[in-house]
């Protein structure tokens, strides 16, 4: 997304920040912003999905905004 | 145009250059050799290419990949100059971006490339295709292979843990590479399936997850080989299957011997559809929730209360190589949706 001029927050869990950093990195975005969440995520009850959704919300919007705003227009 | 190699200075000594390349994070845990300006231009000379031409940026670090530094792999991992051609067609193929090679470095499955090596520049080469093939004994396959391998932890960036998160890895990321016994396979060669010339010598990069034996030694009818032929394929462990994802290959390396039989009745195609309709398990094999995620994934794969192991014929990729009068054949599965990729390599300064 970010690579289509979309300013992005990623949202990585803790086992693939390395691996989410190196991409970006490569991709010419080293300082993409990132939401960690924990690992593994996929197997966990919708419930504690939506805990963790609604802990990293105000962080994911906070970073979303700053994105945008340093977005070149 | 990226910058030439850069040049180190080492202690003259087969250990102290070990140790070096080692500690650089350069190898594959193995001794490689010195990749020294001359043993450079040797590899390079056999190519038609500017030395500081990059071939691809391949990921995940997308390093600029120059035909020099695909050369200095080559001579790390012990090739002959003139397997150089084909270590550049295969890195060039595994760039493509249907092979998705993000997702092959990268991914938590334990998949790595393997190349599947066709026509003339086989047997110029000494490629093996029969006795032991994959097994360690010939030169070409075994570094031909590891050149690939270097290729990716030293210009793909694939790093144990940092950027390489696979849970564990196929021995094959070694080295793997098999050449296909066309003189003893009943039907025509991948290649030439795949749109190339007989005489074009190419390689098909796929990339396996796993390596698993099918083993006949009664069969005396090509139907009842090709039954047991599917039965050994059940415990594939493909992402496909399991638990669902994509719509990758799988491959069947046929031994000469299983091939001339099953040639009896089928061609390669009625194979293919014979193992679409029939590889398939009662979906009480598989949890319910994996069923419905197989259900949501959309491709057909559950049906009158089977799970299929593939939606499509073209899943099966199939070729010949092993010893002659041998009882086994070899599958490999998919880890997901990557596109097996046949490249032309182009003759060579003593390839011709």
């Amino acid at each position: 997304m970010q690579l289509r001029g979309i300013p992005t927050v990623a949202v990585v869990t803790e086992k693939f920040v390395s691996l989410a950093k190196a991409s970006a990195k490569a991709l010419g975005y080293p300082d993409l912003p990132m939401i960690v969440v924990p690992h593994p995520f996929e197997t966990l009850p919708a419930e504690a999905i939506r805990e963790i959704a609604d802990q990293k919300v105000h962080e994911l919007v906070a970073k979303s905004v700053l994105r945008a705003i340093a977005a070149p227009r | 145009m990226n910058a030439r190699a850069q040049v180190f200075e080492v202690d003259d000594d087969i250990e102290a250059v070990f140790e070096f390349t080692y500690d650089k994070g350069w190898t594959d845990g193995l001794p490689v050799i010195p990749a020294t300006p001359a043993r450079v231009d040797r590899m390079l000379a056999t190519v038609d290419r500017e030395p500081g031409e990059v071939v691809a940026n391949l990921a995940p670090a997308r390093l600029e990949a120059t035909v020099e530094k695909i050369a200095v792999c080559a001579v790390m991992a012990g090739c002959r100059p003139e397997y150089f051609p084909v270590v550049l067609a295969a890195v060039e193929a595994v760039a493509d971006p249907a092979y998705e090679l993000y997702g092959v470095n990268t991914t938590t499955n334990p998949t790595v490339p393997m190349i599947i090596i066709n026509g003339p520049l086989r047997n110029t080469l000494d490629v093996n295709c029969s006795w032991s093939v994959l097994g360690p004994n010939k030169r070409a396959n075994a570094t031909i292979g590891r050149a690939l391998s270097l290729a990716m932890i030293n210009l793909a960036g694939r790093i144990p843990e940092v950027t390489c998160k696979g849970t564990w890895k196929n021995p094959g990321g070694f080295t793997l590479c098999a050449g296909e016994y066309e003189e003893e396979s009943p039907w025509e060669p991948l290649h030439v399936e795949r749109g190339f010339s007989p005489t074009d010598s190419t390689v098909t990069l796929m990339t396996p997850a796993s390596c698993f034996n099918i083993v006949d030694t009664e069969s005396q009818a090509a139907e009842e080989l090709l039954q047991n032929i599917c039965g050994g394929m059940l415990g594939s462990g493909g992402n496909n299957v399991f638990p669902f994802y994509g719509l990758g290959e799988y491959a069947l390396m046929l031994s000469p011997g299983h091939a001339r039989l099953l040639a009896t009745r089928f061609n390669k195609q009625q194979i293919r559809e014979f193992l679409l309709e029939n590889l398939k398990v009662p979906v009480s094999y598989v949890s319910p929730r994996r069923v419905k995620m197989m259900e949501a994934a959309g491709h057909g794969q559950i049906e009158n209360g089977h799970v299929r192991y593939a939606a499509h014929a073209w899943q099966f990729l199939i070729f010949v190589a092993g010893g002659l009068g041998g009882y086994h054949s070899a599958g490999f599965t998919t880890f997901g949706d990557s596109r097996p990729i046949t490249r032309r390599i182009p003759a060579a300064a003593g390839n011709e």
